[in-house]
């Protein structure tokens, strides 16, 4: 069966790539090798399959429809975005893998929505740029969850989707070897008049129930809860409950991070690891 | 008239540079095209962004098709305009 190795949580703020100079460059630094750490550690776990859970910012999906949970499961491509200083071509998927996620979470009750040919946005292009395009060995398998639409996805339901995800990869015949990110957060306030606020202590409060693999308690907080204290942005939170779900039992490890107003969002990165 | 036809106005004119264009050639007229209140076409006509967001419109959309508008110059008007009272 395939072997899921581990899992990382990281931002996607795509300031990170189109305009990172206009942050203090010691952040940029700090942010960059939390980046660097997350390529080494995939390259020490021999990893060959990435799957990135993120969310659309209404750039690929529109009012006409939004998917609760969209997988990709043929050709990949992106950025849709032109500004983000990332070069736009094919990604490559792993399509095979993908299906037999959708095809496991369907006979599970999991109503995958999917995609033949996606066009993916920054939600998990940046992730991608920064941490998995500099080894060709890595196949990507995208999933999109609604985290940041409103009425969003439920947290529960999330967690749930990591967790036939999970049960997925375990029933492969392949020998791969996976790794999942949940990328998005932390507290940002996107288009609103707080637009540029971080919320640390938030963050902080959240990385520390990450430390502890207590997904329980993100779980629970609400919707209101998280709009008021981390902002509309940190609904994202949903796309790291969904890869904690991915990994089960998890003890986790604080990589980095870094509140910075310039990018508009508290940028924090963790490593999970089988408990 | 919703809050839903801002959405796809705003949605159309911030994925599409032929929209946005279409949009700066006439913004009244672009405006008549969606299902609109007399206050929802003159609110999207004048991008007043602090008024599409109280009449329920994502923060998301409005900043992005605004910024399809006005380019990225226009972050300070756009803070200005989600930010009035």
């Amino acid at each position: 069966m395939a072997t899921l190795v581990g899992g990382f949580l990281m931002p996607h703020d795509p300031f990170m790539s189109a305009a990172p100079h206009i942050a203090p460059k010691e952040k940029v630094d700090n942010t960059m090798a939390s980046f660097h750490r997350i390529e080494a550690r995939i390259r020490e776990l021999a990893a060959d399959t990435v799957i990135i859970i993120g969310d659309d910012h209404y750039c690929i999906f529109g009012p006409h429809c939004i998917p609760r949970c969209l997988i990709g499961i043929g050709d990949v491509d992106g950025p849709v975005e032109d500004w983000l200083n990332i070069p736009q071509g094919p990604i490559a998927n792993h399509p095979e893998l993908a299906r037999h996620i959708l095809e496991r979470g369907y006979d599970e009750g999991i109503d995958w929505s999917f995609a033949k040919a996606l066009t993916l946005d920054h939600g998990i292009a940046v992730p991608h740029h920064l941490a998995v395009r500099s080894n060709p060995k890595l196949r990507t398998i995208p999933i999109y969850l609604n985290a940041a639409v409103v009425p969003a996805i439920r947290n529960q339901r999330a967690y749930a989707i990591g967790q036939s995800i999970r049960r997925a990869i375990e029933s492969w015949p392949g020998s791969e070897r996976v790794v999942v990110f949940g990328t998005g957060g932390i507290s940002h306030w996107v288009g609103t008049a707080e637009m540029g606020r971080v919320n640390e202590a938030f963050d902080q409060r959240i990385l520390r129930m990450v430390e502890e693999g207590d997904v329980t308690s993100i779980i629970a907080m609400t919707d209101q809860e998280i709009i008021e204290q981390g902002g509309n942005g940190a609904l994202e939170l949903k796309n790291w409950i969904c890869a904690m779900g991915v990994m089960g039992a998890l003890k986790a490890e604080t990589i980095g991070y870094e509140a910075v107003p310039e990018w508009i969002c508290g940028c924090g990165f963790t490593e999970l690891k089988a408990a | 008239m919703s809050s839903n036809a801002l959405e796809k106005a705003m949605w159309t004119i911030g994925t599409s540079p032929a929209e946005a264009e279409k949009f700066r050639q006439s913004p009244a007229a672009y405006a008549e095209q969606f299902h609109l209140d007399a206050g929802e076409k003159a609110s999207l006509a004048t991008l007043d962004v602090g008024d599409m967001a109280k009449r329920g419109a994502s923060t998301l959309l409005l900043l992005m098709g605004f910024m399809a508008v006005k380019g990225p110059a226009g972050m300070g008007e756009y803070m200005q305009g989600i930010s009035k009272k």
